[in-house]
């Protein structure tokens, strides 16, 4: 191997002439993935299917190889079983090949040692060495940090320390951190951990998950709106009258009381889902769908939207919390009958928001958001109302139901795109009623959507951090959310609970909309 | 054509050619807007279903109308349409076009259900016009029409010439042209004859791609992108079949990717036969290889059985191994190789150029 050039020699210029125009252009380079919290609930849940689902369909690179990293003690045997119990207990492994697994098997390994551990750190920078002559896979590394985020700045600065932040020289491309939500507790913490992060790693190597965005209906609100002429034109102040944004749950806590004792909604999904959904209807067409121009684009509408003061808050944020009630015809407990929350807890499961964005296509056009647990049903969608025609010269008609027109986006589930608009009831008497002009994600696109993990591993594979959130991006929507969270901080409500579950939250949340002669959409 | 008729007539779930009712071309929209009006019925929610093209196929044998039905069926989830499947032959009765139509939705739970129509038309060839007006009676309106031709060069046939101003896309295999030469001859024609106006597809050059994907993937290798000035050499071995030693098109089409990517290597592929598998089909690629005339480096692809794969290794220029890979390369079944023809939207200059 004598000939082979030293590292500056590097083919930094000579481009691959056989990728272009393949089916796997873009596709994934030789690397090791490193999973931190190997043994959690996160790693069996969704990225052992998703690295499987991956493998099944020949999507990770030929030169690839995993290992776990958690304090648990395990070998590689039980890590490799874990991973087969893994895709066979998961819904989303799409087809069970023995094979797949065995390939996917063959390639798993796994490091018991403390996050703060220099030693375990040590040993899996040895490891990786021995797997990168294994297989071939070039120095490149993906670390993944499926553990609370109070452990992401020790294990960034633990691989500093063992020089694994940066390719090694001559040998790898690159090194990519995979950071999970929550990313910070409010503004400063989110800061602050942006910061500690950014000490060790660059910005361009640092992917942080929304996995909302790895959703294919989610990613499809921006085909249509940029890739049908006869949306965006009517896309603004002009036509639309309000925006409502609605991510519901019928689910309660589950057995996660303790983290949204915590968290609570807002945390949990306001800050992060609810505002991307806000920012992909809302944001402006961006020049090109990279990273950049896109990240710039989502990044400004957030920036747009006009921040709730302390002063404006019971004006425009309701709170609640559930009690007991009826789901689906089963009697459900209320909140802080749940385990292991607190019986005079003041956390919020349900929060409504009515956001305005200042800009030339938006000002003046509410956003209202809501969010909630044990809401009547499991709901997502974005559901733009239209202004209502100036005149109707259909006097003499019978006029049944006529509203705006609704152009609802549903996310989850039964995704699709539903356009609510009036239309002639057959017969001598002009009747116009309200119908709906559906289309069906399902129905016409019957491949099984792939996990967002999936899609949002895959692109950190490849490098792609269009899908993944910015510092500044997250910073921006703490910066919205946090004088509101500080305020309900300061004065803990007394009327909680106060919505049933089973019901669509407190009467707080219709007033916030009925003071602007509104109400909620039926869902 | 002899198949039988549904019972009720209500669209069932993934017709075979039995499954096909008899009905007049003029009938057939009716017939077909009945069925899913039934269907919508019993199944209590309205009706509802989808279309992204027109897809017309036209086989070679009366038999081969199972194998579209199969892969319109196998597709019917991302490509959902209208299928008609034409056997134009010598031998059909001269005087009018017999049609069979069968409509059915996939998906067990109701909610997630895909539907797709299939129409079987047969006509006699020396009747292009009878058979045109018929295909023209049942294109969706508005949306692509893609042209799949399953059978010998259409270069010069009449059914053809008349349904190609309808399509955007042609989809052929050139597998099926005759021998290799001859066969990239017509593609080459049948590119430049439609460039300016549509779009051409080969399921042939699709059973290319795990060769393609391969040396792309093995390129990825910094160690052997930084060799890739040396390769100035390569050559594409096929499957021989015995007593017959004519390159296939899809080695052709393989070195002719080769040279159109790397400039170097124009004029120095070399296709040749290697031996005979039992357990392969003749003229499949069987073999690649890069090297250098200055040196000893060189990237050998190799194809492996049992499971099928492709092995490669890559060799340093004084002839050491440094890097091995194993791809999976499994046979492609001919819905999923007419599934990556219809996938890819505007010309595929890569296969352009490999042709031409």
């Amino acid at each position: 191997m004598a000939t082979i050039a030293a590292p500056s020699a590097a083919p930094a210029e000579i481009i691959n002439p056989f990728r272009e125009g393949l089916r796997l252009e873009g596709a994934t380079t030789p690397c090791l993935l490193v999973i931190f919290g190997a043994s959690g609930d996160l790693t069996k849940r969704k990225l052992l299917p998703a690295i499987y689902n991956l493998a099944q369909a020949s999507l990770l690179p030929p030169s690839f190889a995993m290992i776990g990293f958690a304090s648990t003690q395990m070998d590689d045997a039980q890590f490799r079983d874990v991973l087969r119990d893994a895709v066979a207990n998961s819904s989303e492994v799409r087809v069970r090949d023995p094979a797949v697994l065995a390939y996917l098997q063959q390639r798993c390994y796994y490091i018991s040692g403390d996050f703060g551990d220099p030693a375990a750190f040590g040993a899996l920078k040895a490891q990786l060495g021995v797997l990168d002559q294994r297989y071939g896979t070039s120095g490149n590394r993906i670390f993944y940090t499926a553990t609370p985020a109070s452990l992401y700045p020790p294990i960034a600065e633990k691989l500093h320390e063992s020089a694994l932040t940066v390719p090694e020289p001559g040998l790898g491309h690159f090194v990519r951190i995979i950071v999970e939500k929550p990313f910070g507790h409010d503004l400063a913490s989110a800061k602050m951990l942006n910061a500690e992060l950014e000490k060790f790693f660059q910005e361009g190597q640092i992917y942080r998950i929304d996995h909302y965005l790895g959703k294919e209906t989610v990613q499809n609100i921006l085909v249509l709106r940029f890739a049908n002429g006869i949306f965006e034109p009517i896309w603004n102040r002009r036509y639309v009258d309000s925006v409502q944004i609605t991510v519901a749950e019928s689910l309660g806590i589950e057995d996660r009381g303790k983290f949204y004792e915590e968290t609570g909604v807002v945390r949990d999904v306001i800050q992060n889902h609810a505002l991307q959904l806000l920012s992909l209807v809302a944001m402006e067409p961006p020049l090109t769908f990279d990273a950049r121009d896109f990240r710039d684009e989502k990044i400004r509408v957030v920036e747009a939207v006009h921040p709730i003061c302390k002063e404006d808050v019971p004006n425009a944020a309701v709170r609640g919390q559930y009690g007991p009630g009826f789901v689906a015809g089963v009697n459900v407990p209320g909140y802080r009958q749940e385990r292991n929350v607190a019986p005079d807890s003041i956390v919020p499961t349900y929060a409504a928001f009515k956001f305005t964005v200042d800009n030339w296509r938006w000002a003046g056009v509410p956003f209202y958001v809501r969010s909630g647990k044990r809401m009547p049903k499991r709901v997502t969608e974005i559901a733009m109302q239209f202004k209502e025609v100036p005149h109707l010269p259909f006097r003499k008609s019978q006029v049944e139901m006529i509203a705006g027109n609704v152009l609802s986006l549903r996310i989850q589930p039964d995704e699709g795109i539903t356009l609510k608009f009036g239309a002639k009831v057959p017969g001598p008497v002009m009747r116009i009623r309200s119908v709906a002009m559906d289309f069906d994600y399902g129905a016409t696109f019957g491949t099984e959507d792939a996990s967002p993990y999936e899609r949002l591993i895959l692109d950190c594979m490849k490098g792609d951090q269009t899908l993944f959130d910015r510092d500044d991006g997250v910073e921006a929507a703490w910066s919205l959310i946090d004088p509101i969270l500080q305020v309900w901080q300061e004065h803990p409500t007394v009327k909680f609970s106060n919505y049933a579950a089973g019901t669509w939250g407190p009467a707080e949340a219709d007033e916030l909309l009925a003071r602007d002669g509104k109400s909620w959409r039926l869902l | 054509m002899t198949p039988s008729s549904t019972s009720d007539g209500a669209a069932a779930a993934g017709p075979s050619a039995a499954d096909l009712t008899p009905v007049a071309v003029g009938d057939i929209e009716t017939e077909l807007a009945r069925r899913w009006k039934a269907a919508a019925a019993e199944a209590g929610r309205p009706r509802l279903h989808s279309s992204a093209l027109t897809l017309i196929a036209c086989v070679e044998e009366e038999q081969d109308h199972q194998k579209v039905i199969d892969a319109v069926e196998a597709l019917a989830g991302k490509h959902p349409m209208r299928a008609i499947a034409l056997h134009a032959a010598a031998a059909t009765p001269k005087g009018s076009v017999e049609a069979w139509i069968g409509a059915g939705c996939s998906g067990s739970d109701g909610s997630h259900s895909i539907c797709s129509e299939e129409i079987v038309l047969e006509a006699n060839a020396a009747e292009p016009e009878r058979v045109l007006s018929a295909v023209q009676s049942l294109l969706v309106p508005d949306l692509p029409v893609f042209l799949w031709w399953r059978s010998c060069s259409p270069l010069g046939n009449v059914v053809f010439e008349r349904l190609e101003p309808l399509c955007s896309r042609i989809i052929v295999d050139s597998l099926r042209f005759g021998d290799g030469a001859q066969a990239v001859a017509s593609m080459r024609e049948i590119v430049k004859r439609f460039e300016a106006r549509l779009t051409v597809r080969d399921l042939n050059w699709q059973r290319t791609e795990p060769w393609r994907n391969a040396i792309g993937v093995c390129f990825d290798d910094p160690l052997l992108l930084q060799l890739l000035p040396v390769f100035d050499r390569c050559s594409v071995t096929f499957a021989a079949a015995a007593g017959a030693e004519v390159p296939s098109a899809r080695s052709l089409l393989m070195a002719g990717w080769l040279t159109t990517r790397l400039g170097a290597l124009r004029g120095t592929c070399t296709v040749a036969p290697g031996k005979h598998w039992p357990d392969i089909e003749p003229g499949r690629v069987v073999a690649i290889s890069l090297t250098s005339s200055s040196s000893k480096a060189s990237l050998v692809l190799v194809r492996q059985s049992a499971p099928t794969a492709i092995k490669a290794e890559a060799h340093d220029t004084d002839g050491t191994r440094f890097r091995s890979w194993l791809f999976q390369a499994a046979t492609v079944p001919e819905a999923s190789l007419l599934d990556r023809c219809m996938d890819t939207l505007g010309r595929d200059r890569l296969f352009e150029a490999a042709v031409t």
